[in-house]
């Protein structure tokens, strides 16, 4: 008898498997993702605008790990449940590891980009070893946001299409309201508001005090992002649950 | 036939909230495809039903395999249910057959230990060629998806089997040998519940009959009340009781709309 574990990790492998098909490198891409965009954010900002910014691409990577996650996450979320009708019609099982499949899978490919960054700012002579802890949970915080949210879209997709195409333009202006090319305190005043309420902004945050400043983030920060991801992913898990019966009719 | 129902349906409705033109689902406007479903089977036995299109046969399968919730009414079955209903491999069509094969046996409900080690079992019932394992699954023909949906359905040795009208997809030789295989599997106090435009399957396969129209149903019986019965005249667009028929017009179901 297969156990939730079991279709959790299958569903995963499929995942991977997939990854890889029809493609020459297929599971490079994930991992080449965000050195492109650090490649060209360097172009347009340290080259064509000559920004002058201290070690501006550790700043940027570090917060590029976990935003192309989130977009690897989510764009391959949003589809999940709607390209396995068939299956969702066929059988009972948790619907939620379709999308939490895809967060899965393209969480291993982010830690190995971290893995990768870490060994480079040792390399380097960039890392404080005794903060590299700190990762661990603004990992968990992150890995449980991204969970929750692409339940969520891939939950709204079945019931309105228009998420799908409207979901990169979306992204494109989180990511501008995200302390991710710039430093925060450059948001302006009006919207430094985003700092507190977006959980996104808090955990780039305590990625970047762990990788390139050296510093630990405040310990009860640390706890309010950990809190707020907690409740967001157990809100979205409820929520799926709740409209889970209606899935086979609607998919 | 004695002893406790391997699967009884109480009084079972099921609808579906009606799309707009752009997709949307209208909050008030349902589309009943079950009304107040009612039947039961004993161990042994196998159930033929039989509608028109949009009758709610298939609908009707998807509440026996658990995945559809009903609106009213309850379905229990006894033991494990294996289905052969929706054969679109959707977003794993480019696992090679052995692959997906895996993925849906676990899915299915088969441990990932067994998964891993059930392969040759199932291969021999399919009996494709050994390659075309190694192939994606979206070069495979409606034929060779039904044959590794049904072999990993009999693999499963489920209480209840449940084929969709998927079944005519089947070659001769397929057919033969996954019939004998349910027959044994019931035989062993399994059931199945066949969905089928198909009189001949009903005469070759099945014991007790129900004929649904527009989601009730409105002939049950044994098979050859429902060869003679008016009901299934008209589910299985024949002109005249399928009783009255030969042995080769039944073979021959195209010949009997042209009577």
């Amino acid at each position: 008898m297969a156990t939730r574990q079991d279709v959790a990790l299958i569903m995963v492998e499929r995942r991977l498997r997939l990854w890889a098909k029809r493609s020459w490198v297929g599971m490079v891409w994930p991992i080449a993702t965000p050195l492109v965009l650090l490649a060209l954010y360097l172009f347009v900002f340290k080259s064509v605008l000559r920004v002058q910014f201290h070690d501006y691409p550790a700043f940027l990577f570090s917060g590029l790990i976990p935003w192309t996650f989130l977009v690897n996450a989510v764009t391959n979320s949003v589809q999940s449940i709607s390209s396995d009708a068939d299956l969702v019609r066929r059988s009972r099982f948790a619907y939620e590891l379709l999308p939490l499949a895809c967060v899965a899978a393209a969480a291993l490919f982010s830690l190995a980009v971290l893995a990768g960054f870490i060994v480079y700012q040792a390399a380097t002579g960039h890392l404080v070893y005794s903060v590299v802890g700190e990762l661990v949970p603004a990992l968990v915080s992150l890995y449980l946001f991204v969970g929750g949210l692409s339940m969520l879209v891939a939950l709204f997709d079945l019931y309105n299409r228009d998420l799908r195409w409207v979901l990169g333009s979306l992204l494109t202006v989180w990511f501008f309201l995200l302390p991710i090319v710039y430093p925060q305190d450059r948001l302006g005043h009006r919207l430094s508001f985003l700092r507190s309420v977006d959980p996104m902004s808090l955990i780039i945050g305590e990625f970047r005090y762990a990788l390139v400043s050296g510093r630990v983030f405040e310990p009860i920060h640390v706890l309010d992002v950990f809190l707020i991801s907690v409740a967001f992913f157990l809100a979205c898990l409820v929520v799926f649950r709740r409209v889970s019966p209606q899935l086979p009719r609607v998919a | 036939m004695t002893g406790a129902p391997l699967l009884l349906v109480e009084d079972l409705w099921e609808g579906f909230r009606v799309r707009t033109d752009h997709g949307s689902l209208r909050r008030r406007q349902v589309r009943w495809a079950l009304r107040g479903v009612s039947f039961e089977l004993r161990p042994g036995q196998v159930l033929g039903v039989v509608g028109g299109n949009g009758a709610g046969k298939t609908t009707l399968l998807r509440c026996l395999a658990g995945a559809l919730e009903p609106v009213r009414g309850r379905v229990r079955a006894a033991g494990s249910v294996a289905s052969v209903i929706d054969l679109y491999p959707g977003a794993s069509r480019d696992l090679s057959g052995r692959e997906y094969l895996r993925f849906l046996a676990v899915v299915s409900g088969v441990s990932r230990s067994e998964a891993a080690v059930m392969h040759d079992d199932v291969i021999e019932l399919a009996a494709f060629p050994a390659e075309r394992w190694s192939e994606p699954v979206l070069s495979y023909s409606l034929g060779m998806l039904l044959r590794l949906h049904a072999s990993l359905a009999l693999h499963m040795r489920p209480g209840l089997l449940l084929v969709d009208e998927v079944l005519s997809a089947a070659d001769a030789g397929f057919r033969t040998r996954f019939l004998a295989a349910v027959a044994e599997l019931c035989h062993s106090g399994s059931g199945a519940v066949f969905v089928t435009h198909d009189p001949t399957l009903l005469a070759e396969a099945c014991q007790r009959v129900l004929v649904l129209d527009e989601g009730a149903i409105t002939f049950s019986g044994t098979v050859s009340e429902a060869l003679a019965s008016e009901e299934l005249v008209a589910a299985t667009s024949a002109t005249r009781p399928l009783a009255d028929l030969t042995v080769a017009e039944l073979v021959a179901p195209r010949r009997i709309r042209s009577h």
